[in-house]
C-alpha cells in the first residue's frame, strides 16, 4: 500500500501541476507580435513608418505578363509588341481583354494605392496620438508633410485611371480616405470635384509642413515642395485650369530643374545623373526591378518577353542622333529592316544599376513632363508659337542641335505634335495610356498599332478613341469587399 | 463482463496467469491452429483455479492436473477450448479462428480498447500484418484503399514524401481538412511519417464519426486515425523476428506519344522555326539517324529499395518489451532522389501483480535522409527537372563526345546565350548539370514518447495519466553549386560577381507535447447494467522554432563547409561601384499554440444488448478573444445488437447491429497549417527592408474579433454485420456532415489596405455512404480463399459563401467556390473545338453560343472537382497451405484535374514553335486548311497552354482510375524443415507496388493530393520488392 500513496500523491501533484500551468496553453502571444503603441514611438518610427509609406507606392510593380501602370501603359497601347523569350506573357492585356479580376491593371492599381493610402494613415493617426518634443517638431512636420503627399499622390493616381471625366464636376471618381477604416466600412466613389479638393488640400497642407532646409528636400528621391508644385501643375492640366498662375508655377520649376543634357539624359535612365529629376523612387538591391516587366532576367537579345514596337522604334528613328531613340532601345538589338517580323527591338530604359540587373530608380517627375504641360497648355490658351517653342526647346535638348520650330496651325495640330513628342518622351513611364485616354479621346485618336506589332501577339491592331476601356473598371474584389460602390460603364 | 476496467486492462487480463505447482499428474500436448501452425503463447489455465501456464514457441505446453479437471485453452482471436482431463497424459488442441476475433476489437480514444460488438461508433480497424510486405517508405500511404471513405492521396514519387489524407471529403475551405493522427496516445504531425516505421505499427483505427472522434474535440473536426505500436506479451519468452527486403522501382508506363527527332525537325520545317526550319529531308533523316533521344529514360532511373527489420519480444510476469530497429533504403526512380531511415523503438509496459496498476511506454527514435528535388509543379524552365524529362527535344544529345553521359550539355556556367538561345532549347542540359551539381538534401531526427498509466485505486474508480510528445528537428540543406551551369547568376551582381551559387539551410524544432489526466467510475447493477463515466483534463502545447540563413556566394573550393561561404563584408568593384555582393540573409520563426479541455465521456449498456454512450467537452483556444475562446461540444451514440434478440435465434446471422451517433466538434485551425492563424485577431505591424534599402514599419494585419469555432456537425447512422461465423462481415454508414462558421477569406474594402480578411462564414455539407465487406470462401486446413471490398461515395457541396461574393468565389484560376457547388470545382469556359475556316479555337459563350473570344464572362461550372466522389478498394487473399497470394486494388472516380503537362505538348500558339521543347505527335492534327475538321487550333493562334489551363476546359480531365496498389506471393516454410535448425518460422515473398493502373488521364500519373493542375510533377512508382522473415 506504501506504493499506492506514492502513486497518490504522482498524480495530485501533476494535476495540480497542470491546474497552475494552464494560463500557458490559453493565452499565447507570438514572439514578434507589435501593436500601434509599440511600434511607432518617437520620430525615429515615424520616418520608419514614412519609408513603409513609400515602398508600397509601386507604379513599376510586376513582372511576368502582368503589372502596374508602368506595365499596363505599355502593354495596352502601341509601344510594345511580343518578345523573343514570350510564352504568352502580356498576350491577354495587348487584346485589349481587359478584364478587373486576376491579374488585371484594376486589381494591382487599386489595392496599392489605397495600401498605400492606409499606410499614410495609419502613420498619421499614430504621428498625431504622439506627444512631439518641440525640437522634433520640424522633423516630425516634414514627416508629415510627406505622408499628406504621398497620400494626394496616391489619390492622384487612382483618380487619372477610374475617373471617366476629369472635367465633369459630379462625375463618380474614388474613394477618399483620410481616416482609418474598420473592416466593415463601404463607401460609395466621391465625386470628381471632391476628390480634386481633397487631393489639393492635402498638398496645400503639405507644402506648409514640407521643410526645405531638411536634408531630403534635396534628394529627388523623397517629396519636397518643388514635387507639390509638379503635381499642382499635373493636376490643372486634367482639369483645364491653363492660368497664369499655374503656367508661373511650371515656368518656375523649368527655371529650377534645367532639361538634362543628351549625356545627362541617358545617365537618367541608369540612375548616374539626377538632371531635371523633381521626384524619382528609390529602388535599391532587395526591392523591386523594374527590368522584370519586360525580361526574365536582365536585358539580353534571348531574355525579352516583351520589346519595344516597331512603330515606337521607327518614331524614336525619325529624327538622327535623338538620345531618345538610343535610350529606349538598346544597343544590343537587331534591326533587319524597316517594319520587319523579326526585328529585335529590346528596350533599353531600363539597363540595370548598380543595385542589380533589373533594378533602376523610377522617374515620377521630370522637368520635361513640365515643359510638355507648358506646351499643352500655351496650345490651349492659342499661344500656339509660344507652344512650338517649348516643342522646340524640348527636341533641341534631345537632339542636342537646334531644332527647327514646328509650325502649329491651329490647337489641333499642336495637340496632335504635343501628343507625338509625349511619346518618344515619356514612353515606358506611364504615360501613354493616359494620354491617348486624355488627348486621344479629345483628338480622336485610339491604340493604332503597326499591323507587324500586333501580329506579334496574335491580337487587335486597333482601340478606338473614347472606348470605356480607357476608364479602368473598379476591381472585382473591391466590388464583392464594397457592396455600395458603382462600376463604370462598360464593365 | 462482471467488472468494467478500462479497456486496455480487460485486454491484458486474458493474457494474465498465475502459475502455480501441484502434485497431480502432467499432461503435455500442442497448441495449433486450424492450419496446423503452433500457437506458442496459449494460456492454459485449470478452470477454476488460477492455476496456468502457457505453450512455448512451437505450441507446446505441459501442465499438471487431476483427472476430472478442466483445461481451458485460450488464445486471442481464437476461440476459448475446454477439455476434461482424462486417462490420456497427452492433449494435443486445434483452437478454431473465433468469430469474435481480432479484427473486431476497436480501439478508441484515449487508448481504450473495446470490441466491434459493444462499440455503438463508426470505426474501421486495419490490422497492419496485412500491411507488412508493402514498401512504401510512409508507412500512411499503404492504407490506401483499405478504408471506406479514407483517402490517403500522394502527389509525389519521392519516397518518404507526405500524403495529403481525407476522410469523409473535404470538412472546411480555409482550414485544416486532414484527420488528427493519434500514435499510442501522441497527437502526431499529420503531414509526417517518413521517420515512422511502418512495421512498428499493430494497428490503424479510422475514427469516422462524432461519437468516435469528438473524444479528440478540437483537433478532430475531420476524424482521427488511431495509430497502435507493437508490444509484448506477459509471460513470453525471449522471440526474435528479422525481416529482410531488397527490390526494384521503376515508372509506370506512360501514356504520352513524343515526337521523334524526325517528327519534332519537321513539324520545326513546317512552321519555318527552330533547328527544323530550312532543312531538307536528307539532313533531317542524317540528324534522326545520329540521335534520338529519349529525355525521359535519361532523368528517371531504375531505383532500389532494400529494408532490414529486427524486433525483439518479452515478457515476464509483470512487465512486457517490445524492441524494434529497422533501416530502409529507397533510391527514388528520378535521378537525384533518394531516402533513408534508421529507427528504434521501445515498448515496455508493467502492472503490479494484483493487476490494479499498469503503466507503458513508449519510445521511437527515426532519423531519416532524404535527397530530393524542388520545383515539381514550377513554370520555371531552368529549375523544374520533371519538365524537363517530358520536354527535352529528341535532337538533343545526351553524350559528350566521349560518349559518356553529359554533365553540361558542353555549356558553360554562366553563359547566358547558350541559356537562352533557341527558345532555351538547353534546358535539360541545365537541369541534369543542376542535379548533378546541387545538394537539396532534409535530416530528420524524430522522437515520439508515451507514458501511459492507469490505477484502479478503490472498488470501481481508474485513475489515469497520459503524456505524450512529438519532436522533430529537421535541417534542409539546399546549395546551388557555384560551378554548376547557372551558378554565377546567384547573386544579385550575376556573372559580375566573382562568386555564384547560394547555400541555404533551415533548421526547424517542432515539439508538441499533451498530457490528459483522467479519473473513471465503473460499475455493473443488478447483472445487466454496465455503466462507467470517465472525466478528463486535457493540455496540449505545441512549440515550433526555427532558423534559416541564405549565402548568395560561395567559394568552389569548399561547397558545403562553413569555410565555402563568402564573408558578406566582401567588396567588390562592379561597374565602376564599391558593392557587397555577398551579405547573407538570415531568418528566425518561433511560434506557439495551445489548447486546453475539459470532457468527460459516459457509456451505459443493458445486457449486452444496448448501449448508449454520450461525451461532451470544453474546449479552450488561444486563437480567439475572450468572449470566443470557450466552445461546447458533444456527442451521443447508441447501439442495438438485434441479433442478442430471441426472435434472431437460429438465423445465420452472429452479429447484427444498428448504430447511431450525432455530435458537433469543433476546429480552430484558421488557417490549414499546425503552427497557421495564430493572431488573427490582433491588429499588428510588421518591419522589414523598405525604401532606399532603410528599416520600415507599417501595419500588416487588420484583426478580425469575431473569429470564432468552425462547427462540424455529424450524423451516423450504420449497420455491422456477420453471417455464418463471419464468413460474410460487414458494416454500411451513411452520414451527413456539416460544416458551420467556415473559416474563409471575406472580402473587405480595399481601404483598409488588405483586400481580404478571415472570417467565419457559410456553410458546407458532406454526405455520403460507405460499405465494407468481407466475405471468406473457404476455410480449411489446407485452404483459406477470402475477398474484401470497400467504397464509399461522398457529395460535397458548399452551402453558403460570404454575402460580399454573391455566391461566388473566384480568384483568377481554373477552380472556383460556388454556393450549390462541391469544393474544388473547376469553372472555365468550355472549349468547343476548332473553327474549319480559320484554325481558331472556338468557344461555348456561357449562354452556348459559339465564340471565337475567350472571356471570364463566359466561365461556366463545369461540375467537375478536383475531390472524387467515388473512391474504394478491394482484393482477395488466396492461402494455400504455406502459399498466399493476395492483391488489392484501389479506385477513385469522379474526378478532374487540368493536365498541363499534356497541354504543354500541344502548344502550338504564336511564337511557341521554337520554344526548345518536344511535342505530342497529336499535333500533327492542328489546323492547316480551310474545311479542315480537327480538335486542335492552327499553329500560331493566339493562345497559349497556360491560357487554355486557366480559363478552358480544354485540357481538363477525367483523372479516375484503379490501381493494383499491391500483389503479393508469399511462402511459409513448412515447420518440419526447420525442425534441425534454431529457427521457429520462416517465410519468404515477393510482392509489387502499383503494378497495373487503369485511367484515360492523359499524364504521368493519375494519382494526386487533389491538385487542380498537373505540371512537371514526380509521378509515384511501381516497386518490387522481394523479402525474407525469419522467427528464431
Amino acid at each position: 500500500m506504501k506504493t499506492y500513496k506514492f502513486f497518490t500523491t504522482i498524480f495530485s501533484s501533476m494535476v495540480l501541476l497542470l491546474a497552475m500551468s494552464c494560463s500557458d496553453a490559453t493565452d499565447i502571444v507570438q514572439d514578434g507580435e507589435l501593436n500601434e503603441a509599440a511600434a511607432i514611438k518617437d520620430v525615429v518610427d515615424l520616418q520608419s513608418a514614412l519609408n513603409s509609406v513609400y515602398s508600397s507606392y509601386g507604379p513599376d510593380f510586376g513582372g511576368n505578363g502582368s503589372g502596374d501602370v508602368i506595365y499596363f501603359n505599355a502593354i495596352f497601347t502601341d509601344n510594345l509588341k511580343s518578345g523573343v523569350a514570350n510564352n504568352g506573357q502580356g498576350s491577354q492585356a495587348y487584346g485589349f481583354l481587359v478584364d478587373i479580376s486576376g491579374n488585371s491593371i484594376s486589381e494591382f492599381l487599386w489595392p496599392n494605392r489605397y495600401l498605400t493610402i492606409f499606410r499614410a494613415n495609419i502613420a498619421l493617426n499614430a504621428l498625431n496620438n504622439l506627444t512631439i518634443e518641440s525640437t522634433d517638431l520640424d522633423e516630425a512636420n516634414h514627416i508629415k508633410g510627406q505622408l499628406l503627399a504621398l497620400r494626394a499622390l496616391a489619390h492622384f493616381d487612382l483618380f487619372q485611371y477610374f475617373t471617366s471625366d476629369y472635367q465633369n464636376d459630379a462625375a463618380l471618381s474614388i474613394i477618399n480616405v483620410d481616416f482609418i477604416p474598420t473592416i466593415a466600412d463601404q463607401f460609395e466613389r466621391n465625386t470628381v470635384a471632391e476628390t480634386l479638393a481633397f487631393i489639393k488640400a492635402d498638398l496645400n497642407e503639405a507644402a506648409t509642413l514640407l521643410d526645405p532646409n531638411n536634408s531630403t528636400s534635396a534628394n529627388p528621391i523623397f517629396i519636397n515642395n518643388d514635387f507639390i508644385d509638379a503635381l499642382k501643375v499635373n493636376i490643372a492640366l486634367l482639369e483645364g485650369d491653363n492660368s497664369s498662375t499655374i503656367m508661373n508655377l511650371a515656368e518656375s520649376l523649368l527655371a529650377k530643374y534645367p532639361l538634362a543634357n543628351q549625356t545627362e539624359y541617358f545617365n537618367i535612365f541608369s540612375d548616374d545623373s539626377n538632371a531635371e529629376v523633381i521626384f524619382k523612387l528609390s529602388r535599391v538591391n532587395g526591392t523591386n526591378g523594374i527590368g522584370d516587366l519586360f525580361y526574365f532576367n536582365q536585358v539580353d537579345p534571348d531574355d525579352a518577353y516583351l520589346e519595344a514596337s516597331n512603330e515606337l522604334y521607327n518614331e524614336l528613328s525619325e529624327v538622327p542622333n535623338d538620345i531618345r531613340f538610343f535610350t529606349n532601345i538598346d544597343s544590343q538589338s537587331n534591326f533587319i529592316a524597316t517594319n520587319d517580323p523579326d526585328n529585335l527591338l529590346l528596350i533599353g530604359k531600363y539597363p540595370g544599376s548598380g543595385d542589380g540587373l533589373q533594378i533602376n530608380d523610377i522617374k515620377v517627375m521630370r522637368s520635361a513632363e513640365i515643359l510638355l504641360i507648358k506646351a499643352e497648355m500655351e496650345a490651349r490658351n492659342n499661344m500656339l508659337v509660344e507652344a512650338a517653342t517649348s516643342i522646340q526647346d524640348l527636341r533641341t535638348a534631345r537632339v542636342g542641335t537646334p531644332q527647327p520650330l514646328p509650325v502649329y496651325t491651329n490647337l489641333n495640330d499642336a495637340l496632335v505634335d504635343i501628343l507625338k513628342e509625349r511619346r518618344k518622351e515619356l514612353c515606358f513611364e506611364g504615360q501613354r495610356f493616359l494620354d491617348l485616354k486624355r488627348l486621344g479621346g479629345e483628338l480622336n485618336i485610339g491604340v493604332d498599332r503597326l499591323s507587324v506589332d500586333c501580329e506579334s501577339f496574335e491580337a487587335p491592331c486597333n482601340l478606338e478613341a473614347n472606348n470605356f476601356r480607357f476608364t479602368l473598371g473598379i476591381p472585382q474584389s473591391e466590388l464583392n469587399g464594397n457592396r455600395v460602390i458603382t462600376q463604370n460603364s462598360g464593365y | 463482463m462482471k467488472r468494467k476496467f478500462s479497456g486496455m486492462l480487460t485486454l491484458f487480463l486474458a493474457l494474465v496467469v498465475q502459475l502455480t505447482f501441484a502434485q497431480e499428474k502432467t499432461i503435455s500436448g500442442t497448441v495449433t491452429d486450424e492450419i496446423g501452425l503452433p500457437l506458442p503463447g496459449t494460456t492454459v489455465l485449470l478452470k477454476g483455479t488460477s492455476s496456468g501456464t502457457s505453450s512455448d514457441f512451437d505450441g507446446n505446453y505441459s501442465i499438471k492436473a487431476n483427472t476430472g479437471q478442466v483445461l481451458v485453452f485460450s488464445f486471442i482471436g481464437y476461440t476459448n477450448q475446454e477439455v476434461t482431463v482424462g486417462s490420456s497424459n497427452t492433449i494435443n488442441i486445434v483452437l478454431q479462428e473465433s468469430t469474435s476475433s481480432l479484427e473486431e476489437v476497436v480501439v478508441t480514444a484515449y487508448g481504450g480498447v473495446s470490441t466491434l460488438r459493444a462499440s455503438a461508433a463508426a470505426v474501421s480497424t486495419v490490422q497492419a500484418v496485412i500491411l507488412e510486405d508493402r514498401a512504401n517508405a510512409s508507412a500512411i500511404q499503404n492504407l490506401q484503399g483499405q478504408v471506406a471513405g479514407l483517402n490517403i492521396a500522394t502527389g509525389t514519387g519521392q519516397p518518404g514524401a507526405d500524403s495529403l489524407i481525407i476522410l469523409r471529403g473535404p470538412g472546411s475551405i480555409n482550414g485544416n481538412i486532414e484527420p488528427l493522427f493519434i500514435v499510442d496516445g501522441i497527437a502526431v504531425d499529420e503531414d509526417n511519417f517518413r521517420s515512422i516505421n511502418p512495421n512498428d505499427i499493430a494497428t490503424y483505427s479510422v475514427l469516422k464519426d462524432a461519437a468516435a472522434a469528438n473524444i479528440y474535440g478540437n483537433r478532430a473536426a475531420n476524424g482521427a486515425i488511431v495509430i497502435t505500436t507493437k508490444r509484448g506479451n506477459f509471460n513470453e519468452a525471449l522471440k526474435f523476428q528479422y525481416t529482410s527486403t531488397y527490390g526494384y522501382n521503376e515508372l509506370q508506363d506512360q501514356p504520352f506519344e513524343l515526337m521523334n527527332t524526325s517528327e519534332i525537325l519537321n513539324f520545326q520545317r513546317t512552321y519555318d522555326e527552330g533547328r527544323g526550319a530550312g532543312l531538307t529531308n536528307s539532313e533531317i533523316a542524317t540528324i534522326a539517324r545520329q540521335v534520338n533521344t529519349s529525355w525521359t529514360d535519361i532523368f528517371f532511373r531504375k531505383g532500389t529499395t532494400s529494408s532490414h527489420d529486427l524486433a525483439i519480444t518479452s515478457g515476464g510476469e509483470n512487465s512486457s518489451n517490445y524492441t524494434s530497429l529497422q533501416y530502409f533504403e529507397q533510391d527514388g526512380i528520378f535521378i537525384g532522389s533518394e531516402f533513408q531511415r534508421f529507427t528504434i523503438r521501445n515498448n515496455f509496459n508493467g502492472k503490479s501483480s494484483d493487476d490494479k496498476f499498469n503503466y507503458s511506454m513508449n519510445v521511437s527514435l527515426g532519423f531519416s535522409e532524404t535527397n530530393e528535388l524542388d520545383n515539381a509543379g514550377s513554370g520555371n524552365t531552368f529549375f523544374n527537372p520533371f519538365s524537363a524529362a517530358l520536354q527535352g527535344l529528341p535532337y538533343l544529345s545526351p553524350f559528350d563526345a566521349d560518349g559518356s553521359l553529359t554533365r553540361d550539355g558542353g555549356i558553360q556556367p554562366g553563359d547566358i546565350t547558350a541559356l537562352l538561345a533557341a527558345g532555351a532549347t538547353n534546358f535539360p542540359y541545365v537541369l541534369l548539370n543542376s542535379i548533378s551539381f546541387n545538394t537539396d538534401k532534409e535530416e530528420e531526427i524524430k522522437i515520439l514518447a508515451s507514458f501511459n498509466a492507469n490505477w484502479n485505486f478503490a472498488e470501481n474508480l481508474t485513475a489515469g495519466v497520459q503524456m505524450g510528445a512529438d519532436l522533430g528537428t529537421e535541417r534542409r540543406t539546399e546549395i546551388l553549386h557555384p560551378e554548376s551551369i547557372l551558378g554565377p547568376f546567384q547573386s544579385d551582381f550575376s556573372v559580375d560577381a566573382q562568386f555564384g551559387g547560394v547555400q541555404e539551410e533551415y533548421y526547424t524544432r517542432d515539439f508538441r507535447f499533451n498530457i490528459v489526466n483522467s479519473i473513471g467510475y465503473a460499475n455493473t447493477f443488478g447483472e445487466v447494467h454496465d455503466f462507467d463515466a470517465t472525466a478528463y483534463f486535457e493540455y496540449v502545447k505545441g512549440h515550433f522554432d526555427g532558423f534559416n540563413f541564405r549565402q548568395e556566394g560561395i567559394d568552389p573550393r569548399l561547397v558545403g563547409t562553413g569555410a565555402g561561404l563568402i564573408a558578406g563584408r566582401t567588396t567588390e568593384e562592379i561597374d565602376g561601384e564599391t558593392v557587397n555582393p555577398y551579405i547573407p540573409t538570415v531568418g528566425r520563426t518561433d511560434l506557439n499554440v495551445g489548447n486546453l479541455s475539459i470532457f468527460g465521456t459516459l457509456n451505459y449498456t443493458y445486457n449486452n444488448k444496448y448501449g448508449f454512450s454520450a461525451s461532451i467537452r470544453r474546449d479552450n483556444s488561444f486563437r480567439f478573444v475572450e468572449e470566443n475562446k470557450w466552445g461546447t461540444f458533444y456527442s451521443v451514440a447508441a447501439r442495438w445488437n438485434i441479433d442478442e434478440e430471441s426472435f434472431m435465434d437460429n438465423t445465420a446471422f452472429n452479429l447484427l447491429k444498428l448504430r447511431a451517433s450525432h455530435g458537433v466538434s469543433g476546429n480552430d485551425r484558421i488557417g490549414s497549417g499546425y503552427y497557421s492563424s495564430l493572431d488573427d485577431t490582433r491588429e499588428l505591424f510588421g518591419t522589414g527592408l523598405s525604401y532606399n534599402g532603410s528599416n520600415g514599419t507599417f501595419p500588416n494585419q487588420r484583426a478580425n474579433v469575431t473569429l470564432r469555432w468552425e462547427e462540424t456537425t455529424q450524423t451516423n447512422i450504420g449497420i455491422d454485420f456477420g453471417l455464418w461465423k463471419n464468413k460474410f462481415s460487414g458494416a454500411i454508414d451513411v452520414y451527413e456532415k456539416t460544416t458551420d462558421d467556415l473559416f474563409q477569406s471575406d472580402r473587405i474594402s480595399a481601404i483598409n489596405g488588405q483586400g481580404t480578411i478571415s472570417s467565419n462564414i457559410g456553410s458546407m455539407v458532406n454526405k455520403g455512404i460507405e460499405l465494407d465487406l468481407k466475405y471468406t470462401i473457404i476455410q480449411n486446413k489446407d485452404w483459406n480463399v477470402s475477398v474484401f471490398a470497400n467504397g464509399s461515395y461522398n457529395k460535397n457541396e458548399v452551402e453558403q459563401l460570404p454575402p460580399s461574393t454573391d455566391g461566388l468565389v473566384n480568384l483568377g484560376g481554373s477552380t472556383a467556390t460556388g454556393e450549390g457547388e462541391p469544393l474544388g470545382s473547376f469553372y472555365l469556359v468550355r472549349y468547343a473545338g476548332v473553327n474549319p475556316s480559320n484554325g481558331n479555337p472556338l468557344f461555348y459563350t456561357a449562354d452556348n453560343q459559339l465564340t471565337e473570344t475567350l472571356t471570364d464572362d463566359d466561365r461556366v461550372f463545369t461540375g467537375k472537382s478536383i475531390y472524387p466522389v467515388w473512391q474504394g478498394g478491394f482484393g482477395a487473399s488466396i492461402r494455400y497451405k504455406g502459399f498466399e497470394l493476395s492483391n488489392q486494388w484501389s479506385f477513385v472516380a469522379d474526378i478532374y484535374r487540368n493536365n498541363l503537362d499534356f497541354a504543354d505538348l500541344e502548344e502550338g500558339s504564336q511564337g511557341s514553335v521554337e520554344n526548345g521543347r518536344n511535342r505530342s505527335v497529336s499535333l500533327f492534327n492542328a489546323w492547316e486548311n480551310i474545311g479542315d475538321i480537327t480538335h486542335i487550333p492552327r499553329i500560331n493562334s493566339s493562345l497559349g497552354s497556360v491560357d487554355y489551363i486557366n480559363q478552358t476546359d480544354r485540357y481538363l480531365e477525367d483523372a479516375s482510375f484503379l490501381r493494383l496498389r499491391n500483389i503479393t506471393l508469399g511462402y511459409v516454410l513448412p515447420r518440419k524443415f526447420l525442425e534441425n535448425i534454431p529457427i521457429t518460422g520462416f517465410r519468404v515473398y515477393v510482392q509489387g507496388e502499383n503494378l497495373l493502373t487503369f485511367t484515360k488521364y492523359r499524364g504521368w500519373d493519375p494519382e494526386s493530393n487533389f491538385r487542380t493542375t498537373d505540371r512537371g510533377q514526380f509521378p509515384t512508382p511501381k516497386i518490387y520488392t522481394f523479402g525474407a522473415t525469419i522467427n528464431f
